[in-house]
């Protein structure tokens, strides 16, 4: 069942994804439609991830809004 | 009107008086402007309560007059007061009321902060070079924060009083509230109503601890309602109105209720009607203490220079312009007391919701009172009700009767002292 999760910040709809031989989320970004594929090793590693490289994670350079080219074979 | 001087604290030794008041006081946007820096900018105000920010990330829009506040709470529970205001280029961070986010983003250029103020980065960081420091361009904070029972408050002023200097005497208030709650804390959860009046922030300030207008204004809920309410605001009453100092002032029912003896009876209610609650305040505090508890009942309270805790109700001031105010209403809700909880907001939905007579009665007046003191004469404001008879009491508060002004006089030598002390450069 999708479910979505927001605030004023962002917006997503998350969903148990079945395709898969193991269930994991699938996370769509309301405001551009791109999808991103969470299993259950990567979600545990988030709850494993100290705060301050959850807080690198949020700077907008660091991945979305950069002019560095995007790891080999990923989109930007 | 406009006042006859130039700023200066002698304009005020002169505009305010111990026993009248200068109409400018109201209407000039001078005195306005002076008020927020010497007062509002200044001393101690309520920001918000620790329960409306229960989870690490949650945040609420707040004030300090006009000022937006961002009130969070960060992954290590710490609770801090941010002004709403994106630090690059000036943009208002946060358009909901309340939320929950692990960083803050702004919608203009997309600089991010976490909930606790500080630069997380920006867009296309190439554009600023290697050597451009994060740490100073963090989001304006409110210098010093401080909570009491719950309830958070800021300073814009790096030194001065402690929270508990400022709060003085009023402190005990804040204990008579939390101790009504089975397990010892308020939670204000359940929504607030937000009312603009034209008219200055003082006018509120000063009615709240009134009990000289009651039998007047709220004339209408006396006559269709079965309470005891009437009788506090007589001159029989045995309520007092009492200056408690640094502008806190209050209307202190408990002499009137003590006599009427009954439990509850401050919330036109009887313990019949709350079992679950009346049952678990007897298990937390012991029958006798819990009865003296149910007697005296909520505050009536005028915290200076913002926060009114009117029994059932809590009321944030919020001043706008000098002829602007808001009012932020929420009813109390107490922790381990859900049937109380139910039948407080239902209360005062029926005293201040859209259909209620108390805030429409009380904001018709300050409307009617902001036009009325700009005419030219009589230029002043009486405020001579008990003068003949106020009296120091045993705690060694100035203290009147319960229709007396004892209680705007005290805040109005509160506000001349603010506007005249020497201020630090």
């Amino acid at each position: 069942m999708d479910e979505t999760v927001e605030n004023e910040f962002a917006s997503v709809t998350v969903a148990v994804d079945e395709a898969g031989n193991d269930r994991r989320l699938r996370v769509r970004d309301n405001r551009t439609g791109r999808v991103a594929w969470f299993d259950a090793l990567l979600l545990e590693t988030f709850v494993w991830t100290p705060e301050s490289e959850l807080r690198a994670l949020l700077d907008p350079s660091r991945h979305r809004w950069t002019a560095d080219p995007a790891p080999e074979g990923e989109p930007r | 009107m406009t006042a006859p001087t130039p700023s200066s604290g002698s304009r005020y030794q002169r505009l305010i008086e111990d026993d009248r008041v200068h109409g400018s006081l109201y209407t000039d946007p001078a005195v306005f402007a002076d008020e927020m820096e010497r007062i509002w900018y200044r001393t101690w105000v309520y920001v918000g309560h620790e329960s409306e920010i229960p989870e690490p990330g949650d945040y609420v829009v707040k004030s300090i007059g006009p000022q937006s506040i961002i009130m969070s709470r960060d992954r290590q529970g710490g609770v801090h007061l941010l002004l709403n205001r994106c630090s690059h280029r000036g943009n208002q961070l946060c358009e909901a009321r309340r939320g929950n986010t692990g960083a803050l983003r702004c919608q203009y250029h997309g600089w991010t902060f976490g909930p606790d103020g500080a630069l997380l980065g920006y867009p296309f960081r190439q554009g600023y070079g290697p050597d451009t420091p994060k740490s100073g361009l963090g989001l304006g904070r409110v210098p010093r924060t401080d909570a009491y029972q719950g309830f958070v408050f800021g300073s814009f002023a790096e030194e001065g009083p402690t929270l508990l200097e400022h709060l003085g005497s009023a402190r005990e208030a804040l204990d008579r509230v939390a101790r009504l709650s089975p397990l010892g804390r308020v939670e204000l959860t359940a929504g607030w109503l937000r009312h603009e009046v034209r008219a200055n922030w003082k006018m509120l300030v000063e009615n709240e601890t009134d009990g000289y207008h009651p039998q007047f204004v709220h004339s209408s809920i006396f006559e269709v309602g079965e309470s005891h309410v009437a009788e506090v605001y007589s001159e029989k009453s045995a309520a007092t109105a009492r200056d408690l100092g640094g502008g806190h002032t209050e209307h202190d029912l408990r002499p009137q209720f003590r006599h009427i003896d009954v439990p509850l009876a401050w919330f036109g209610t009887t313990e019949q009607r709350l079992p679950d609650y009346c049952r678990a305040m007897r298990e937390r505090h012991g029958d006798t203490t819990a009865r003296e508890i149910l007697v005296d009942g909520s505050p009536h309270i005028m915290i200076f220079p913002n926060l009114f805790i009117a029994e059932i109700q809590l009321f944030v001031i919020q001043p706008l312009a000098v002829d602007r105010t808001v009012q932020h209403v929420t009813p109390l809700q107490f922790a381990g007391a859900p049937d109380l909880n139910r039948r407080l907001l239902h209360q005062v939905s029926g005293s201040v919701g859209p259909a209620g007579f108390l805030l429409a009665d009380d904001s018709e007046m300050y409307e009617r009172n902001q036009r009325g003191v700009a005419a030219r004469l009589p230029e002043w404001l009486v405020l001579r009700r008990g003068l003949n008879r106020e009296h120091i009491d045993a705690d060694g508060h100035l203290a009147g009767a319960a229709t007396d002004e004892t209680t705007q006089r005290a805040i109005w030598r509160h506000i001349r002292t603010l506007l005249t002390e020497e201020c630090p450069a």
